[in-house]
């Protein structure tokens, strides 16, 4: 992860030449996403040292870059955002940068490359394989792009995934007086409890298959844990990063118009074996007015959580309502709100996202989220204050 | 010996009870040997591409386009489909969306959906059979593919076909599966090619929907005959949807593994 600097800058444009000039060859498809947002705060945070600014502007752009030449496949994606008050959230990131060589029963990749595992909706309880980027204040879905050799191998009898990742991409934070951080400014320098460092080499592996209605997924990962530990030091935040082995398995099964979904993880640390899980459902009433449909989702999160030598999690004891409303329009307009309630100290989370095509090639999105009723001992403590709308507009070309 | 006589009256009115019952279930004779042979003449095309484009024409006249590619699999197995895959070009926020569908002809399909900005596989409810495809005025149902099975049929009259230039096979078919839109369907199919030229489709409501007219047809492995232009127009909305394909590929290598779920992660 990188903060914009001139240099970078030039890197960056580099990348973005190069992708759009490229574009002129065969075998290539590429696209750029250009984003304009502005966020409003609503209120004034509790934080003593949070500026409190109440709008903010920021443009982000996305290039990305699909090359092919017989059975190999390049492919580029490049992340910039310039943010107007948050110069810390103001990034570049290589999302994706690899090369893959296709066959029929297989394939191969080497690079910085993405992956997503699972089936649940308010929690990616068993996708491990990316560090989220942190400085993305959203839902957790975007994600660093992670160094790896890859090889997935499809079977009769299921597909096969096998991960091999040399290098580590640590957790970056937002400084304390900027929205939606933490309490503490974070040490730059976080320590690892294995001899190599970063330099750790993780592996994970995958099966895949379904039978009938049923999708399954098992998955096992031995490495760093993506999350780290934090503890408070000289009013600093100390990350700490662990060797974890985790086990999953993700489960859907698909009839009529009902999803059931449960995802499963056992994690061991220090000779205590951590359990969480989420589990639900979606259901989906087609054409509950003309060609209108509203899904219904409901998913509880559940862990044995306040383990001590686990990062603090906020899925213990929580429940997730949400409602989909999809206009099956020309501009595939929908709206989707949702709450997601810890049972133990009711502090919620409400959210709402929608979007519209205004024309064919640029969108409008509108993102809220508003914290209620938060605890102190909440890990959202922080940013309790920092509800939010969010207006987007992106353009494709 | 009275017995016999008996038994065989017997049998007599079962066996006509059953053949009754058989001709009730799939419809009249005639209108059954007619689909039975359009399903006859489309056998064994094997695998193709086709790239699709689609225009929406709302009723002010204001037009929207996608650009779509099909790669379609035959299944000649009882019971099964065939096996589709179908990823979106434009408009630029679903470009590289993928939906894979392994289609059934009595049991619901199994579909997912490929979402390339998260690198997810969803398994998806196909349930929805009549809600509308991208926005268009097709609905899914009207995009799957043709099997005998699916309707009851009754001829009712030959007539001056629309786009072809023999005369035509006018019949009703009623939908048996589950979940469609429709209580009745009017086609007309020609008698020359057994090629479906125009459909009427009447809602819920039996009130007319849409018409559907097939037109530009082109004859592919010398044997299979394909509408390069469909025109959908809904009378109750006053919209209509324009499909054009173009460049078939009759003679693409597909196997089934080519429609893996997992696949969908690496298509283009």
């Amino acid at each position: 992860m990188l903060k914009i600097k001139m240099p970078d800058c030039i890197i960056w444009c580099f990348f973005f030449i190069t992708i759009n000039t490229a574009s002129f060859a065969k075998n290539i498809s590429y696209t750029n996403e250009l984003g304009v947002d502005h966020t409003m705060f609503m209120q004034k945070s509790e934080v003593l040292v949070k500026e409190n600014y109440e709008n903010n502007l920021s443009l982000s752009i996305n290039s990305k870059l699909d090359y092919r030449i017989d059975s190999y496949k390049i492919f580029l994606h490049g992340f910039a955002r310039k943010s107007q008050k948050d110069a810390e959230r103001s990034h570049l990131d290589i999302r994706e940068a690899y090369l893959q060589y296709i066959s029929e029963g297989y394939d191969l990749s080497i690079g910085l490359a993405r992956e997503f595992w699972g089936v649940a909706e308010s929690l990616h309880l068993v996708d491990v394989i990316n560090q989220v980027d942190n400085l993305e204040a959203s839902d957790g879905e975007d994600k660093l792009g992670q160094p790896m050799i890859r090889l997935n191998l499809f079977r009769d009898w299921g597909d096969v995934s096998l991960y091999l990742m040399p290098y580590f991409r640590q957790k970056e934070f937002a400084s304390p007086e900027k929205r939606l951080s933490n309490w503490l400014p974070i040490n730059k320098n976080a320590t690892y409890k294995n001899s190599h460092g970063k330099n750790h080499l993780d592996y994970a592996l995958r099966y895949q298959n379904y039978f009938g209605d049923l999708d399954i997924g098992i998955s096992h990962f031995r490495g760093i844990n993506r999350e780290p530990l934090l503890f408070a030091e000289n009013d600093r935040l100390q990350a700490e990063y662990f060797i974890s082995r985790r086990n999953g398995i993700d489960l859907q099964h698909t009839s009529e118009s009902w999803l059931l979904k449960l995802e499963v993880l056992s994690q061991k640390r220090q000779s205590k074996t951590f359990f969480a899980s989420v589990a639900g459902f979606e259901h989906t009433i087609y054409g509950i007015y003309e060609s209108h449909d509203l899904g219904i989702l409901g998913e509880y999160q559940y862990d044995n959580a306040n383990m001590p030598y686990l990062p603090q999690s906020s899925s213990n004891n929580d429940i997730f309502l949400g409602l989909r409303y999809s206009l099956n329009d020309t501009n595939s307009s929908a709206l989707l709100v949702g709450a997601l309630i810890d049972r133990q100290d009711q502090t919620a989370i409400y959210s709402i996202e929608a979007e519209s095509r205004l024309y064919d090639d640029c969108k409008i999105a509108l993102t809220g989220r508003f914290f209620s009723n938060v605890n102190e001992k909440n890990i959202l403590s922080s940013i309790g204050k920092d509800d939010f709308i969010n207006l987007e507009l992106i353009t494709f070309f | 010996m009275k017995n016999k006589t008996n038994q065989s009256t017997l049998i007599a009115i079962v066996f006509t009870i059953f053949s009754l019952i058989s001709t009730l279930a799939l419809g009249d004779e005639k209108g059954i040997a007619i689909a039975k042979e359009t399903d006859r003449r489309d056998l064994g095309w094997g695998a193709s591409t086709v790239n699709l484009k689609m225009l929406l024409r709302n009723s002010n006249g204001e037009t929207s386009e996608r650009q779509i590619r099909i790669s379609s699999l035959e299944r000649s197995e009882k019971g099964l489909g065939d096996l589709s895959l179908t990823i979106f070009d434009t408009p630029g926020d679903v470009k590289g969306t993928a939906f894979l569908s392994h289609t059934k002809v009595f049991k619901p399909d199994d579909q997912w959906l490929y979402l390339p900005a998260l690198k997810r596989v969803k398994r998806i409810s196909s349930k929805n059979k009549s809600g509308p495809f991208m926005g268009s005025e097709f609905a899914y149902e009207d995009l799957l593919s043709f099997e005998v099975e699916k309707y009851k049929y009754k001829y009712l009259k030959d007539e001056s076909c629309i786009t072809a230039k023999s005369k035509c096979f006018l019949m009703e078919r009623i939908p048996v599966y589950e979940n469609s839109g429709y209580t009745r369907q009017l086609v007309w199919i020609d008698h020359a090619h057994y090629r479906v030229n125009k459909v009427d489709y009447y809602d819920r409501r039996n009130a007319l929907l849409k018409t559907l007219v097939f037109s530009n047809f082109k004859k592919f492995k010398n044997r299979y005959w394909r509408a390069l232009t469909l025109e959908m127009t809904n009378h109750q909305t006053k919209k209509s949807t324009l499909l054009t394909f173009s460049k078939y590929d009759f003679e693409v290598k597909l196997n089934k593994n080519n429609f893996k779920p997992n696949k969908l992660k690496r298509i283009r």
